[in-house]
C-alpha cells in the first residue's frame, strides 16, 4: 500500500510502507514495470526493498524528474527508532530543500505512525482555533471549529465512517454466536443483532470523530477500536472512550486517555459536560468521568493493562506500548483528554469554562487537555452523513 | 516477570511493597482491635498511598496472570504472583470496601480473585463476614439486563469462592438457571435500546453468558467432580468472554474477566476432584464421601494450600516414611485419611494404627474418622487409653474387626509388645503418628519413639509411617531414622503452606499501668517469627479510670489475665485463658465472675451444668460459673465434664474458658482471644517452661472463628521481668525435634549420676519406657548372647541413638555400654518377668518388685478376686494398693500425700458409683484449701491415681496371680479381665465397663448396661454391638436407666452420650 500527497511547500511525497526487510522483491510479480510507468506521474504506487534509491532508479530511469521525494517507510516490527518523529521530519525537510528531489528510507516503529506522519506533514488543518484558555499549568482548554461544511461532511463520510467501519463488530459477533449454545443461553436475539448492517449510534460517531481528529491533528494514536461508555447500562466498566498514546515531537510518548461527549444542545455548557441527576449529585457527565480519570490511578492502570494485553496481540504497536509503559512506570506521566463534540451550535468557551474550573485543581500531577470541536451540522444528521447520505459529490 | 518487577521498581521496589503490605496487615489488625480499644487505630500511611501501592501491585500481578495460564507458571513467577496477590489482598482489606456500588462490588471481586490466587480464601471468608456481602442488597431488575447479569453472575462467583456448604453451590446453579429463564424476556429490549455498530451491548451480554457458564461449570465440578474436563471448559468460556470484552472494548470488565479467569482456574484446581484425580476407586469413593450433600455433614470441597502441597507425597506408596510438617489447623487429619485409604487399598488385609497423645484427641479423631469413612466401609475403632485390656478389647483384637485403630502410644505399645494382634496374620500396614513433635516430651515422648522403633523392627518393612508435626528443622532426619533409604523416605515441607497462616494473629503482652486505684491495662505487640500483627505503639486497652482494687506489686498474672480477658471479650467473642494449675483456674474464673454479664438461659449450658452438679454437687463453683458463660477446664474434672465444657466453647456458649495445660494438647476448637497467665506448664508436681511448639499450637487456634477476622494472643504479665521473658520467648525459632532420651541423658550427666539403667528403671518413671524397650528386644532375641551381639543394632533403631551419634558421640558410647550392662541384668530375670513387662507396661524392675512376696498382698482365690469382695471396705484392694504405692514407676501417690487405706477407700467408692462430692468427704480437707480446691484435688486423685494408675497396677498384679484362664468359665473370665477397667471407668459390672467404654455417663452405665444385656445376649464383637445398640435403642431405655439414679433425665443422658461421642451434630 502506498500513498502520495502534495505538501504545503509544493513538493510531492510518495510513501511506500510495509517493505519487509530481507524478503526480496516486494513488488508484486503481477506488477510490471510497464504498467507501473503508465500510472499517473504524480501518484506512483510501488513497493520496494530496503534500498529505495536503487529500486527507484531501476524502475524510473528518468528519475528524478518531478522534484519528487520518495520516502520509503519500513514499518518492520524489528526496527525501532526511539525519536523517529524528529528524525523523520529532519530527513524529509532536508530532502525537500534539495533541488531535484531524492529518496530516503526511514523506519517507523509501527504502522500507526505512518498515517499520522502523512497527516502531520501534509494536510493543512481544516480546524480553526476559536478559543484557547490556560486555566492552570497543566490544563489546556481549546475550542476548534470546522467551518467548511463540505469538507467536514466528507471527513465524516470518509475518515469517520472508515473508523466506524473498522470498529463494526458484527462479524465478530457472528463468530461469537457460533459458540453461544455451549453456554446454555439462547442466541436467538443476538443473531438478529449480528445480521445486517447496524447503524452507528450518535455516541459512537462522536467518539470516532474525536479519535480521528486527535490522531490527525493532535499527535495522538488510538490503536484499537474501543467500546462506548458502558456505565449507563451495566454501571460497570470504567469506559474511557479512548485509551491510546500521545506521541509528541518534542518529548517522549505517553499514554493518553480520553472521554468524549457529543451534544447539540443549545445551552452552554450542555448538560453532558456538568450535569447533575435528580438527587442533585453529579451524574455521569464529562467532568465526572474526567475527575475519575485524573484522580483514580486504578482506572488509568486498568486502561494501561488492557492496552498491554492488546499490544501483545496487535504486536505492531507492542514496542510503542513497551516504551510508553516504561516511561509511565518511571514518571507516572500520562495525558487526559476531554472532548466535547458540538453539532450545529454557536462556538463559545462557556462550553468548557466550568469544566476547566472544576478539574484544574486535580491536574497537579498530570496534564488535562479539554477540547471542544464544533462541527457545522446538528448531531441528528451525523448518522445519515457517515452512512454516505447528504455528502456533496 | 521483568515487567512486573519494573512496575514494582517504579514505586520503590518489591521490598517497599512488601513492607507496605505488612503495614497494611498491621493496619487491618489494629483497626479491628480499635473497635474495643480506640487507641489501637492505625495512624500510619494514608489511604491514598495504600491505593497507590494497590494499583501498582495489581498491575504487576496482571502482567503475570492476565494472559498467561497461571497453572503453567513455575517457581519464581508462581511465587511472585502469589506474593503480589497476597499484598494486593492486604491493601484491599486495609482500605476496606468502596462506599458505593458498583465500585464496591468491582473492588470486592478484585480482592476475591487476589485472595484465591494467594491461597487466602479463609482470610477472605472471615473478612467478608465482618465487612458484609459486597453484592447490592437490592439487585438490579432483570429489565436492566446487563446490570442484572453482572450482579447475578458475580454473586454466583463469590458464592463459589465462599462455598458455605452445599447451599452456596446450589445457589450458583439456581442463579444461572434463572438467568437463562429471564433471558428471553429481557434481552431483546435491552439490545434494541443499547446496541450500536460496535455491537458493544451484544458483546457484553455474551461475556456474561460465558462467565456465568464458567462459574456454573466450576461449581458443578466442585460439588460433583463433573464434567471431567471442567478446567478446559472453564478456560474455554472465559477465553470467549475475554475475547468478546476485548472486541467490544469493554475495558474494565475485560481486565476483571482476566482476574476472574485466573481465579476460576485456581478454584477448579484446588478442588478435591482435581487434586486427587486418577488415584484409585477408593480415593474416588472418598471424594464422594467428603463432598456428600447430607444434612449435618459439612462437606469438604477443596484442599487447603498446605494440603495441596503435601497430598501427593503423602499418598505416594513408594514412600515408606513421610514426615509432614504443617501448621496448626491446616488439615493434617484429612491428609492422613488419604494415606489410610491408600494403605487400605494397597494392603486390604492390613490394619492401620492412628496414634494420638491424649484421650480427648483419640475420641475426637475416632468420631471424625468414623463419619468420614462410613460410606467406604472402613471400620474405625478406638482402643481406650487405659493401660490394660478388658474382655471386650481382647475380643476386638481377635480376627478382623477393624481397619483403623485409634489409640495412644502407650496402649499401642502394649498391643504390639503384648502381641494382642497377630502381626503375621494381620500386618500393620500404616502407622500415623499425629502431633509427632511430642516425641521430645520427656514425660511420654520416649514411649512413642520406642514404639515406632519396635514396630519398625517387627514389621519387616511392611509398615509405612506417616508422622504429622508442626514445623521442625530436622524432619528429614526423622524420616531417615524410620527409613534410611532416601528414595523411600521424605519430609514434606509445603511451599504453598510455608507462609500460609491459618489466621491473622496479634501476639502481645499486657499489664496493668497506673497509680493506686486509677489504672488501666496496657498492651504492646510482640515481634514474632510468624508475621503476626504489630501495633504501632503501646496502647491503653481502656481509658484510665477509677477501679475497686488498687494497683500494687501484689497483683498476679492471673489478675492481669482476667482483666485483659474481660476487655478483649468485648469483641463478642470467645476467650480462652490458659493458667498454670487448677487453683489458678478457679481463682481467675472467680475474678471474671465479678465482671461477667448475666447470661440468658441456655439449654446447652443448663445440660452441662446439671451433669456437673450430678457428679460434683450443686455447690461446685463450675455450676454457677456456667450460668455466667464462664467455663473451667483442668485435670480436676472428669473426662466427660471436660469434653462437655469444650463442647460449650465450640458452640459459642461460653465467653471465657479458663484452662490449664490439660486442654492445650487436645485443643481442637477455634477461639478468638487467647490470654496466657503463664508461659510455664505444670507437670504433676513440677513446672517446666512452655515449649515454642506448644505455644503456637494453642495460638494457632486464635482468630479461626469465622465471626472475627483477628486472633489476639495476650501474655499477661505482672512485671517488667515477665515482659522481657515474653519478648525472649517470642524470639525463639523452629527447633530440631530432639529425642526425649537426649534430655534424659543430659539430666543424668548434669546430676552426676551413673548411667545405671537398673537403678534408673526402678526409680525414675521417665526411664521405664526405655528399659521396657530393651526388655522387649531381649525377649524377641531370646538370649543374652544375641542381645549382646545386637546391642548396637537395637539402639540404632531408636531416634535418640541416631541423633546422639552425630550430636554427642560420647553419650552415645556411654549409652551403648549401659545397655550392654543392662542386657546382663535382663539375662538374670526369669523369662516370665519379661513377658509381664510386655503385657503390663511396667519396667522389669517394677515387675520384680511386684512379684516379690506377692502372696502377701494378692487375693488367693477366685472369690477374693470377685468385684464384690475386692471392692469393699477391708477388701483385697487395700493390700494391692499398698504394694502399688511402693512402686515408684506407678507414682500412685502422685504427690497427693495420701495413704493406701484412704486410696483404697476412694477406689471402692469410685467403683461403687459414688459421686465426686461424696468421695471428697472421705479425704480430710486441708485448712488452707477452699472447698472447690479440695474437691478439685480429690477429683485429680480420682482421675489420676485411682482411675488411671490403680487400674493399670491392678491389671499388672492380676497377671501375677497366675490363674489358669482355661479353667475359668467364659463369664468368669470376662469378669476377671474387666476388673481393672471397673476402676478405670468407675463401675462395678462387666456391662458397666462396656457402656462406659462407649462413653455412657457413669451414673447410668450399670442400668443401661443391664438393658443392653437383655437386648443383646451375646456378640462376637461386643464393642461394635453396644455402639449400634446405643445408637438405635429407644429413648425409653435411657429413661428407665436414669430413673431414680440421676437428676438428669434419660434424654439428657443420651444427649451427653451423643456429645461425648461426637454424634451430637448428626
Amino acid at each position: 500500500v502506498a500513498n502520495g500527497i502534495r505538501t504545503r511547500s509544493g513538493y510531492f511525497l510518495i510513501f511506500v510502507k510495509n517493505a519487509r526487510k530481507g524478503r526480496g522483491y516486494c513488488l508484486s510479480s503481477s506488477l510490471e514495470k510497464k504498467s507501473f510507468m503508465t500510472w499517473p506521474a504524480t501518484i506512483r504506487r510501488l513497493a520496494v526493498l530496503n534500498c529505495a534509491e536503487l529500486f527507484c532508479r531501476r524502475l524510473l530511469p528518468n528519475w528524478p524528474q518531478h522534484n519528487d521525494i520518495f520516502v520509503v517507510v519500513n514499518c518492520s516490527e524489528l526496527s525501532c527508532c526511539s525519536n523517529w518523529n524528529e528524525l523523520t521530519r529532519m530527513k524529509i525537510k532536508k530532502m525537500a530543500g534539495c533541488a531535484g528531489g531524492g529518496a530516503i528510507t526511514i523506519q517507523l516503529p509501527y504502522s500507526g505512525h505512518f498515517d499520522m506522519l502523512i497527516r502531520q506533514l501534509d494536510m493543512s488543518t481544516p480546524l480553526a482555533k476559536v478559543f484557547s484558555r490556560t486555566g492552570a499549568q497543566k490544563t489546556r482548554t481549546t475550542g476548534w471549529a470546522w467551518r467548511d461544511e463540505a469538507t467536514c461532511r466528507h471527513y465524516f463520510a470518509d475518515r469517520v465512517a472508515k473508523r466506524l467501519k473498522q470498529s463494526d463488530a458484527s462479524a465478530f459477533l457472528s463468530e461469537f454466536l457460533q459458540r453461544m449454545p455451549d453456554t446454555g443461553f439462547s442466541p436467538v436475539h443476538l443473531k438478529l443483532e449480528a445480521s445486517g448492517s447496524k447503524a452507528p449510534r450518535v455516541s459512537e460517531i462522536g467518539e470516532a470523530f474525536a479519535e480521528s481528529v486527535l490522531e490527525d491533528f493532535f499527535e495522538c494514536h488510538f490503536p484499537w477500536p474501543t467500546g462506548c461508555d458502558r456505565r449507563e447500562t451495566t454501571g460497570n466498566p470504567t469506559g474511557p472512550d479512548m485509551p491510546g498514546f500521545h506521541l509528541p515531537q518534542a518529548s517522549k510518548a505517553r499514554f493518553a486517555f480520553g472521554e468524549v461527549k457529543s451534544s447539540s444542545q443549545a445551552d452552554s455548557p450542555p448538560i453532558v459536560v456538568l450535569g447533575v441527576d435528580q438527587k442533585g449529585t453529579e451524574s455521569d457527565c464529562l467532568v465526572a468521568q474526567l475527575r475519575r480519570l485524573l484522580t483514580e490511578t486504578e482506572r488509568r492502570q486498568t486502561l494501561i493493562a488492557w492496552l498491554g494485553f492488546r499490544a501483545t496481540i496487535k504486536s505492531n504497536w507492542k514496542q510503542q506500548y513497551d516504551s510508553t509503559f516504561n516511561h509511565y512506570c518511571v514518571t507516572g506521566d500520562c495525558l487526559v483528554l476531554g472532548c466535547l463534540i458540538r453539532g450545529g451550535v454557536v462556538e463559545t468557551e462557556a462550553d468548557l469554562v466550568d469544566a476547566e474550573v472544576a478539574l484544574a485543581p486535580l491536574t497537579a500531577e498530570r496534564e488535562l487537555w479539554l477540547f471542544a470541536f464544533y462541527v457545522p451540522f446538528h448531531k441528528s444528521k451525523w448518522q445519515s452523513i457517515v452512512m454516505g447520505k447528504d455528502v456533496p459529490s | 516477570m521483568k515487567e512486573a518487577m519494573d512496575i514494582l521498581e517504579s514505586i520503590g521496589g518489591r521490598q517497599v511493597i512488601e513492607q507496605a503490605a505488612a503495614d497494611a496487615r498491621n493496619r487491618f489488625g489494629a483497626n479491628v482491635l480499635a473497635a474495643i480499644a480506640p487507641e489501637a487505630a492505625w495512624t500510619g500511611e494514608d489511604a491514598s498511598l495504600l491505593r497507590k501501592y494497590l494499583d501498582a501491585t495489581e498491575l504487576a500481578a496482571l502482567t503475570l496472570c492476565g494472559e498467561v495460564n497461571t497453572s503453567r507458571l513455575v517457581d519464581d513467577d508462581a511465587k511472585l504472583l502469589r506474593d503480589l496477590c497476597s499484598f494486593a489482598f492486604e491493601f484491599h482489606r486495609a482500605l476496606g470496601d468502596a462506599p458505593e456500588q458498583p465500585q464496591r462490588l468491582k473492588q470486592a471481586l478484585n480482592a476475591t480473585c487476589e485472595a484465591v490466587l494467594s491461597n487466602r480464601v479463609d482470610d477472605w471468608r472471615r473478612w467478608r463476614l465482618t465487612a458484609g456481602w459486597p453484592v447490592p442488597d437490592t439487585k438490579a431488575e432483570p429489565s436492566n439486563w446487563a446490570t442484572h447479569l453482572f450482579e447475578e453472575s458475580c454473586d454466583a462467583f463469590l458464592r463459589l469462592v465462599r462455598k458455605d456448604g452445599w447451599a452456596d453451590l446450589r445457589a450458583v446453579a439456581e442463579f444461572v438457571a434463572r438467568l437463562r429463564e429471564q433471558q428471553s424476556q429481557h434481552e431483546a429490549a435491552y439490545l434494541a435500546a443499547r446496541n450500536g455498530i460496535k455491537q458493544v451491548a451484544a458483546l457484553e451480554v455474551i461475556t456474561f453468558y460465558h462467565f456465568a457458564k464458567a462459574v456454573e461449570t466450576a461449581a458443578e465440578f466442585t460439588g460433583h467432580g463433573r464434567p471431567n474436563d471442567a478446567l478446559g471448559d472453564v478456560e474455554l468460556h472465559m477465553r470467549h468472554a475475554i475475547e468478546a470484552a476485548d472486541v467490544g472494548g469493554i475495558i474494565e470488565w475485560a481486565i476483571l474477566l482476566r482476574w476472574l479467569r485466573a481465579a476460576l482456574r485456581r478454584l477448579v484446581e484446588t478442588t478435591l476432584w482435581h487434586q486427587l484425580a486418577a488415584y484409585n476407586h477408593k480415593v474416588t469413593e472418598f471424594k464422594h464421601a467428603l463432598t456428600r450433600d447430607e444434612a449435618d455433614w459439612r462437606p469438604v470441597f477443596e484442599l487447603l494450600p498446605p494440603q495441596q502441597d503435601a497430598v501427593h507425597q503423602v499418598m505416594s506408596l513408594a514412600l515408606r516414611a513421610v514426615v509432614v510438617q504443617m501448621p496448626t489447623s491446616s488439615g493434617k487429619t484429612l491428609l492422613a485419611q488419604f494415606r489410610i485409604i491408600q494403605a487400605k487399598t494397597n494392603y486390604p488385609q492390613g490394619w492401620i494404627a492412628y496414634i494420638l497423645p491424649t484421650r480427648a484427641l483419640v475420641n475426637q479423631i475416632t468420631s471424625r474418622l468414623r463419619r468420614s469413612f462410613a460410606p467406604l466401609n472402613i471400620r474405625v475403632e478406638l482402643a481406650s487409653p487405659a493401660e490394660e485390656f478388658d474382655a471386650f478389647e481382647d475380643q476386638l483384637f481377635e480376627g478382623d474387626k477393624f481397619d483403623v485403630l485409634v489409640t495412644t502410644p502407650e496402649k499401642l505399645d502394649l498391643i504390639i509388645r503384648g502381641a494382642k494382634i497377630d502381626l503375621e496374620k494381620r500386618p500393620l500396614s500404616l502407622v500415623v503418628l499425629d502431633e509427632a513433635h511430642h516425641i521430645s516430651d520427656t514425660s511420654r515422648g520416649l514411649r512413642a519413639e520406642l514404639l515406632l522403633a519396635t514396630i519398625n523392627q517387627r514389621s519387616r518393612k511392611d509398615t509405612s509411617f506417616l508422622l504429622l508435626t508442626p514445623f521442625i528443622k530436622n524432619a528429614r532426619d526423622v524420616a531417615r531414622w524410620l527409613e534410611p533409604d532416601t528414595n523411600r523416605s521424605a519430609e514434606v515441607k509445603t511451599t504453598l503452606g510455608i507462609d500460609w497462616r491459618p489466621n491473622d494473629l496479634l501476639v502481645a503482652c499486657s499489664w496493668r499501668e497506673g497509680k493506686r486505684r486509677q489504672w488501666t491495662v496496657q498492651m504492646q505487640s510482640l515481634h514474632t517469627t510468624k508475621q503476626t500483627i504489630e501495633l504501632e505503639k503501646v496502647i491503653n486497652l481502656e481509658p484510665v479510670r477509677a477501679r475497686e482494687s488498687a494497683i500494687s506489686k501484689e497483683n498476679t498474672r492471673g489478675d492481669v489475665a482476667a482483666e485483659t480477658a474481660r476487655i478483649l471479650s468485648k469483641r463478642k467473642s470467645s476467650t480462652l485463658l490458659m493458667v498454670l494449675d487448677p487453683a489458678n483456674a478457679w481463682s481467675v474464673a472467680d475474678k471474671l465472675r465479678s465482671s461477667a454479664q448475666p447470661a440468658s438461659k441456655s439449654d446447652k449450658r443448663d445440660l452441662v451444668r446439671r451433669f456437673v452438679a450430678d457428679e460434683y454437687g450443686e455447690s461446685f463453683p463450675l455450676c454457677s460459673l456456667l450460668d455466667q458463660r464462664i467455663g473451667v477446664h483442668h485435670g480436676g474434672l472428669s473426662d466427660e465434664a471436660r469434653v462437655l465444657v469444650e463442647w460449650l466453647m465450640e458452640k459459642n456458649e461460653l465467653d471465657y474458658l479458663v484452662a490449664t495445660s490439660t486442654l492445650a494438647q487436645g485443643l481442637n476448637f477455634d477461639l478468638t482471644n487467647l490470654v496466657l497467665a503463664s508461659l510455664s506448664v505444670r507437670m504433676g508436681t513440677h513446672t517446666r517452661p512452655m515449649s515454642y511448639a506448644e505455644f503456637w499450637n494453642a495460638a494457632g487456634r486464635a482468630g479461626r472463628l469465622e465471626q472475627n477476622p483477628l486472633g489476639v494472643v495476650a501474655i499477661a504479665t505482672a512485671n517488667e521481668k515477665q515482659r522481657t521473658e515474653a519478648r525472649k520467648f517470642m524470639a525463639d525459632k523452629v527447633a530440631d525435634l530432639v529425642s526425649a532420651m537426649e534430655t534424659l541423658l543430659a539430666d543424668v550427666e548434669r546430676l552426676g549420676w551413673d548411667l545405671d539403667l537398673v537403678r534408673l528403671g526402678r526409680n525414675d518413671p521417665k526411664w521405664s519406657a526405655f528399659v521396657q524397650y530393651l526388655s522387649h528386644c531381649y525377649r524377641q532375641l531370646g538370649s543374652a548372647e544375641k542381645f549382646s551381639a545386637e546391642t548396637e543394632k537395637i539402639l540404632t533403631r531408636t531416634y535418640a541413638f541416631t541423633r546422639l551419634g552425630k550430636t554427642n558421640p560420647a553419650n552415645a558410647q556411654k549409652l551403648l555400654e549401659a545397655v550392654r550392662a543392662y542386657g546382663a541384668k535382663l539375662a538374670s530375670y526369669p523369662t516370665g518377668i519379661l513377658t509381664l513387662v510386655d503385657t503390663t507396661g511396667f519396667s522389669p524392675e517394677s515387675i520384680v518388685a511386684l512379684a516379690s512376696n506377692k502372696q502377701e498382698y494378692l487375693p488367693k482365690t477366685w472369690s477374693e478376686w470377685s468385684p464384690s469382695q475386692l471392692f469393699r471396705t477391708g477388701g483385697g484392694i487395700s493390700a494391692i494398693i499398698g504394694r502399688l504405692l511402693t512402686i515408684k514407676e506407678a507414682d500412685l501417690e502422685g504427690g497427693a500425700g495420701i495413704d493406701h487405706v484412704l486410696l483404697s477407700k476412694l477406689v471402692v467408692g469410685w467403683v461403687n458409683g459414688q459421686n465426686l462430692a461424696t468421695l471428697a468427704k472421705l479425704v480430710p480437707k486441708k485448712k488452707d484449701k477452699s472447698q472447690e480446691d479440695h474437691l478439685t484435688d480429690v477429683a485429680r486423685i480420682i482421675f489420676r491415681s485411682v482411675s488411671r494408675t490403680s487400674s493399670w497396677g491392678l491389671g499388672a498384679v492380676q497377671r501375677l496371680a497366675e490363674f489358669d484362664e482355661s479353667k475359668m468359665s467364659e463369664s468368669a473370665l470376662q469378669l476377671f479381665k474387666s476388673i481393672p477397667s471397673m476402676i478405670y471407668y468407675g463401675c462395678q459390672s462387666v456391662q458397666g465397663v462396656l457402656m462406659r467404654s462407649q462413653g455412657v455417663p457413669r451414673v447410668i452405665c450399670e442400668s443401661l448396661g443391664a438393658s443392653y444385656r437383655q437386648s443383646v445376649k451375646r456378640s462376637d464383637n461386643e464393642i461394635e454391638a453396644a455402639r449400634r445398640w446405643l445408637q438405635e435403642t429407644k429413648l425409653s431405655d435411657w429413661e428407665t436407666a436414669a430413673r431414680n439414679r440421676s437428676k438428669l433425665s434419660g434424654a439428657e443422658h443420651r444427649k451427653i452420650w451423643q456429645i461425648i461421642n461426637g454424634f451430637e451434630s448428626q
